[in-house]
């Protein structure tokens, strides 16, 4: 049931969005679990997009 | 007592056992948290506390502790579909091939299976008869910390009589709540149920509704087969 995660990811994820985009870990943890996955995938795709703008 | 604070989408759900709507909310982020400490332990005894935590937290206008484990295993798939997504993958072993099958569930397509030959009415004799409630978690908790002490026919005694909820006089129409009487009252009662009675007790057991699901698969050879999830044990592993 609970496939989708797993308590490493959690941390590493929840880590990643408070201290590098700024989200305050209360913020992160009042999400619904797919809207937090939902950002996390936005904003990977964000930066891959501005990656390839630099580049 | 303050008006609860409704920030989140709340939707509806029949609860299983009972034929009555409730309302639900998806689980956060820091609840699932609570779930994947549990998961992470690996001890049956916290992933069923999590996860009537989550369900105490999420479902409204319901007590949990009178919810039967069916309920509690369909209401959590189902906060579960609302929160993450309705879909869940899991693999397991073909017992012939040996080979690893991963296959992805619909949550949406799990659902309580009723037993056509199920009833809660048992009959003792032309003027009594017994209605049953089915196990809650709390029950099957309790029980299984007696299970170390107490033999296999106690245990299956203890479940019997805890799941006895009314006695009813059909003469008098007179209805006699099981947990009015004393232990002992109600065991010398239980000592006196034939073996009939018994074996219709068994019945109710292994005829109870379970939270089911059959999934249709391949193996390496191209023989068709099927995979059955069920129960929590097979959902939370």
């Amino acid at each position: 049931m609970l496939s989708h995660n797993n308590l490493m990811t959690y941390y590493k994820n929840t880590f990643a969005l408070a201290q590098h985009h700024k989200y305050t870990i209360s913020d992160i943890e009042n999400l619904l679990p797919y809207e937090r996955d939902l950002y996390l995938d936005m904003l990977i795709d964000f930066i891959e997009t501005t990656k390839q703008q630099q580049a | 007592m303050a008006l609860p604070k409704i920030d989140q989408p709340l939707f509806e759900i029949i609860i299983p056992s009972t034929n009555k709507k409730a309302k639900f909310r998806p689980f956060t982020v820091k609840e699932e948290k609570i779930l994947l400490i549990a998961q992470e332990s690996k001890d049956q005894n916290q992933i069923l506390l999590a996860v009537k935590q989550i369900i105490t937290n999420c479902v409204h206008e319901v007590s949990v502790d009178d919810l039967s484990v069916f309920d509690l295993e369909y209401l959590i798939l189902n906060i579960r579909a609302k929160s993450v997504n309705n879909e869940v993958s899991f693999g397991f072993q073909d017992a012939d091939t040996e080979e690893r099958i991963d296959v992805v569930i619909d949550v949406e397509d799990v659902k309580v299976q009723f037993d056509p030959e199920h009833t809660k009415k048992i009959d003792l004799n032309e003027q009594y008869y017994l209605m049953m409630k089915y196990p809650t978690l709390t029950q099957i908790s309790e029980l299984s910390a007696l299970a170390e002490e107490t033999s296999e026919t106690d245990q299956m005694f203890s479940t019997m009589i805890s799941c006895i909820d009314t006695l009813i006089d059909t003469s008098s129409d007179e209805v006699f709540k099981l947990s009015d009487f004393t232990s002992e009252e109600v065991t010398e009662f239980v000592d006196g149920f034939t073996t009939q009675t018994v074996e219709e007790l068994q019945k109710f057991f292994t005829t109870m509704p379970k939270l089911r699901h059959v999934v249709d698969y391949k193996d390496n050879t191209g023989k068709d087969k099927t995979f059955v999830v069920e129960g929590m044990d097979s959902f939370f592993t």
